[in-house]
C-alpha cells in the first residue's frame, strides 16, 4: 500500500503542492478583487473539493491510456491494494485540502478583520464532503471501466447535472405529487427520448431499427420509475409505520402529512393515498421491463443495454435507497424518542447520507475490482 | 522436468472472438515462441497469464502455483515486456526505476545500473525522450533487475530494427544461460525466434495449432515445389496449404504426406516458420 501511494506521489510531482498553492492564491486573490466584505465566506467552500478535484483529474490524466492498467496490474501487488489506494488518494487529496483551507482562513484572519473559528472551518469541510464523496464513488469505477479520465469525468457529470438531480427532486417531492403530474413525467421523459434519438441519428447518419428506437425511451421510463415506485414504498411504510406507533404525532405535521392525518387511522386510508401513484408508477414499470426483455430477447445491442443498467440504474437505486434510508432514520428516531427531533433534518440527513454512502462505496469497490481485471483491449 | 507455466483448457470469449479450450505448458529453462498472425490471441493468452483479464474457464498455472490466487509471489518472480509503452513518459528513466523497484522483494539496483550501461540508457533522460527501441531496452532492464525466473515479452520487436532485434535476441540468449529462466516469446515475426527459441506454440484464430520442439515441428513439415499438372484433387485435400502461379505451386504437407510425390518432379524444402505461419493461418 505504501508503494502504491508513494508511486502516484512521486507520479504527481510537483503538482501536489503545485495545485493546492495556486488555489490558495487564486482564493486569496480573489478576496480583495471581488467587490464586497465577506468574500473568504463563499471562498473557503471552493479548498476542498477545487483541491481534491483537480489532483484526482491530474492523477487520472496520468493513468490513462491503459498504462494503470498495464503497470499496475503487472506488478506484484494485489487488486484489492490497487483498487483501495486509489480510494485512499481521494482522502489524501481532502487532507491537502483543508490544509490549504486553513492556510487560507489564517490568512484571512490576519489580513482582515475576520476571526478565525472551528464552525467556519467545519462547515467548509463538511459541506462539500457529501458531493465530493460521491463523485468519487462514481468516478473511480467509471475510470477503471473506460481507462480514460475524461469520459470517468463527464459520465458523472451526466449523473450529477442531469440524472440524478431530476430524479431526487422527482422522488423526494413523491407525496406531494399526484397522478396527473407523474403521466406529466413520463410523457416529459418520452419526448426528451424522442430529441435525444433525433439527435443521435442525425450526427451518426444512420437509419434507425426499431429496437434500438423502442431501447432509449424504455431505459429511460423503467430508470425513473424504478426510482419512484421504491421511494413511494419507502413513504408509504413510513407513514404506515407512523400510523401505527406514533398515530399522536400526525397532528404537528403541515403539508402532506396533515392531509393524511385527515384520513388516518386506517389502511384504508394510507392505501388510497398512495394506491394512484403506485398504480401510476407500477404500470410504467411493468410495460418498461417487459418492453426491455422483448429488446433483450430479439435485439443486438446487449452489451449496450448492460453498460446502461450499470451506469444508469445503479445510481438510481443509490439515490433511491438515500431517501429510503432517510425516512428509515426519520422514522426511528420518531419511534424511539419520546420527544421527538424531527424538525432538526440536518442530523437526519447526515446519517442517511453517510449510510448510503457506506453502501455507495462498496459496490464502487466492487466494480473497481472488478473492471481492473476485466479491463484492457 | 519443473513446469514453469501449464495452461490447460483455458477459454475467454469477447464480441467477435473466442479464445478456444487452449492447452500448452513451458518448462524450466527453455525459451518459447509464441506466434500466430495478428488477431489470432496471442495478447489475450499472455494478459490472462498476467491476470490482467478473467478467463471463462481452465486453470493458469506457474511456478506450480494458480495466476490468480497466488498472483502476488508468482508476479514477483515474472518480467514482463509489453509491446506498448505504459511507463509515465514525463518521468526520467531513474524516476520510473524508483516507483517500479520497491514492489519487487529481489529488486537488484547494480544489475539495473549495469543493465542501464549496457544499453546505454541515460537516467536522467525523460522516458517521452527515449527512441522505441530504446524504451523497450529500458523495458527489458526492469523485467531482468529483479532476478525474474520466467520472462513475458508479447510482442518485443514489432516496429524496431534487424539490428536491434539482433541485439535483443544476444540478450535473451544470455539471460537463458544458467537454465533457471525460462521466456514465453511473442512475436509475428518468426525469423527472430528461428535463432532462439527451443519450443513453438501456433495460435490461429484463438485455437493453438501446435505446440512442441522447434526442431520436431520442423521437421514434421515440408514445403513441395512443383508444377500445378500433378495436383489431382486426392492430392490437394492432403495438402495443409497451396499457392499457384503460372510457374507452378508450393505447398506445405505433413512429412508423411511426402511420399505422395515421390512419382513427380518435384521440390522438397523444410519450411521456415514464416512459411509454417503463412500456411497454416489461410488453412
Amino acid at each position: 500500500m505504501k508503494n502504491l501511494i508513494m508511486a502516484d506521489l512521486k507520479v504527481l510531482g510537483h503538482r501536489i503542492w503545485a495545485v493546492p498553492l495556486v488555489i490558495l492564491m487564486f482564493t486569496i486573490l480573489f478576496n480583495f478583487v471581488i467587490p464586497g466584505h465577506n468574500n473568504h465566506q463563499s471562498l473557503k467552500y471552493f479548498h476542498v473539493p477545487l483541491t481534491a478535484g483537480i489532483l484526482g483529474y491530474f492523477l487520472m490524466e496520468i493513468w490513462s491510456h491503459n498504462r494503470l492498467h498495464l503497470e499496475m496490474n503487472s506488478l506484484p501487488c494485489s487488486k484489492y491494494s490497487i483498487v483501495f489506494q486509489k480510494y485512499l488518494m481521494i482522502f489524501l487529496f481532502v487532507a491537502i485540502g483543508i490544509l490549504s483551507l486553513s492556510l487560507f482562513l489564517e490568512i484571512m484572519s490576519l489580513t482582515t478583520d475576520y476571526t478565525f473559528n472551528a464552525t467556519d472551518f467545519y462547515n467548509a469541510v463538511n459541506y462539500p464532503m457529501p458531493i465530493l464523496t460521491k463523485l468519487s464513488v462514481f468516478v473511480i469505477p467509471l475510470f477503471f471501466k473506460f481507462k480514460n479520465q475524461k469520459t470517468a469525468l463527464f459520465g458523472t457529470i451526466f449523473w450529477f447535472l442531469c440524472l440524478i438531480p431530476f430524479i431526487s427532486l422527482s422522488i423526494y417531492s413523491v407525496s406531494k405529487q399526484n397522478t396527473q403530474q407523474d403521466l406529466f413525467l413520463y410523457i416529459f421523459l418520452l419526448i426528451i427520448s424522442v430529441i435525444v434519438i433525433t439527435i443521435f441519428y442525425i450526427k451518426e447518419n444512420k437509419s434507425p431499427k426499431i429496437k434500438q428506437l423502442i431501447f432509449i425511451p424504455v431505459v429511460t421510463v423503467f430508470t425513473v420509475a424504478l426510482g419512484r415506485m421504491i421511494s413511494i414504498l419507502a413513504d408509504f411504510l413510513f407513514n404506515l409505520s407512523l400510523s401505527k406507533f406514533k398515530p399522536d404525532i400526525f397532528k404537528r405535521f403541515n403539508g402532506y402529512y396533515e392531509t393524511f392525518n385527515m384520513d388516518a387511522g386506517t389502511y384504508k386510508s394510507i392505501m388510497e393515498l398512495y394506491y394512484e401513484l403506485l398504480k401510476t408508477n407500477g404500470t410504467a414499470l411493468l410495460v418498461s421491463t417487459v418492453l426491455m426483455l422483448y429488446v433483450w430477447k430479439k435485439g443486438n445491442i446487449r452489451n449496450i443495454m448492460a453498460t446502461t443498467f450499470q451506469f444508469i440504474t445503479l445510481p438510481v437505486i443509490f439515490i433511491t435507497l438515500e431517501f429510503f434510508l432517510l425516512f428509515a432514520v426519520f422514522g426511528a428516531d420518531l419511534i424511539i424518542s419520546s420527544n421527538s427531533t424531527f424538525f432538526n433534518t440536518d442530523t437526519h440527513f447526515f446519517i442517511a447520507d453517510y449510510m448510503i454512502f457506506v453502501l455507495m462505496l462498496i459496490a464502487s469497490f466492487y466494480y473497481s475490482k472488478k473492471f481492473l481485471t476485466e479491463g484492457g483491449k | 522436468m519443473t513446469k514453469i507455466l501449464e495452461i490447460n483448457g483455458v477459454s475467454k470469449e469477447f464480441k467477435g472472438f473466442k479464445l478456444d479450450n487452449i492447452t500448452f505448458g513451458l518448462e524450466k529453462g527453455y525459451i518459447m515462441g509464441f506466434i500466430g498472425p495478428n488477431g489470432a490471441g496471442k495478447t489475450t493468452t499472455i494478459r490472462l497469464i498476467m491476470n490482467l483479464l478473467k478467463k471463462d474457464s481452465g486453470d493458469i498455472k506457474i511456478f506450480g502455483m494458480d495466476n490468480v490466487s497466488d498472483e502476488v509471489p508468482i508476479k514477483d518472480r515474472i518480467g514482463f515486456v509489453y509491446e506498448e509503452n505504459y511507463f509515465y513518459e514525463h518521468l526520467t528513466v531513474n524516476k520510473m526505476k524508483e516507483i517500479i523497484a520497491p514492489f519487487y522483494g529481489k529488486w537488484d539496483d547494480n544489475k539495473f545500473n549495469e543493465y542501464c550501461e549496457k544499453f546505454e540508457l541515460t537516467p536522467k533522460k525523460k522516458i517521452r525522450d527515449l527512441s522505441k527501441g530504446t524504451k523497450m531496452k529500458f523495458s527489458l532492464a526492469i523485467a531482468l533487475s529483479h532476478n525474474a525466473e520466467f520472462l513475458i515479452l508479447d510482442e518485443p520487436t514489432s516496429g524496431l530494427d534487424p539490428v536491434f532485434r539482433d541485439k535483443l535476441m544476444d540478450i535473451l540468449r544470455e539471460e537463458i544461460q544458467d537454465e533457471n529462466k525460462s521466456i514465453l516469446f511473442s512475436t509475428h515475426i518468426t525469423s527472430d525466434l528461428e535463432k532462439i527459441a527451443d519450443y513453438i506454440t501456433f495460435i490461429n484464430n484463438g485455437r493453438i495449432v501446435f505446440s512442441n520442439q522447434k526442431d520436431t515441428i520442423l521437421e514434421n513439415y515440408k514445403i513441395i515445389k512443383g508444377d500445378t499438372g500433378i495436383l489431382t484433387d486426392e492430392i490437394r485435400n492432403e495438402l495443409l496449404g497451396i499457392k499457384e502461379n503460372r510457374f507452378g505451386f508450393e505447398a506445405l504437407c505433413d512429412y508423411e504426406k511426402e511420399s505422395l510425390f515421390s512419382k513427380f518432379e518435384v521440390v522438397t524444402e523444410k519450411p521456415s516458420l514464416e512459411q509454417m505461419m503463412v500456411y497454416l493461418s489461410n488453412k
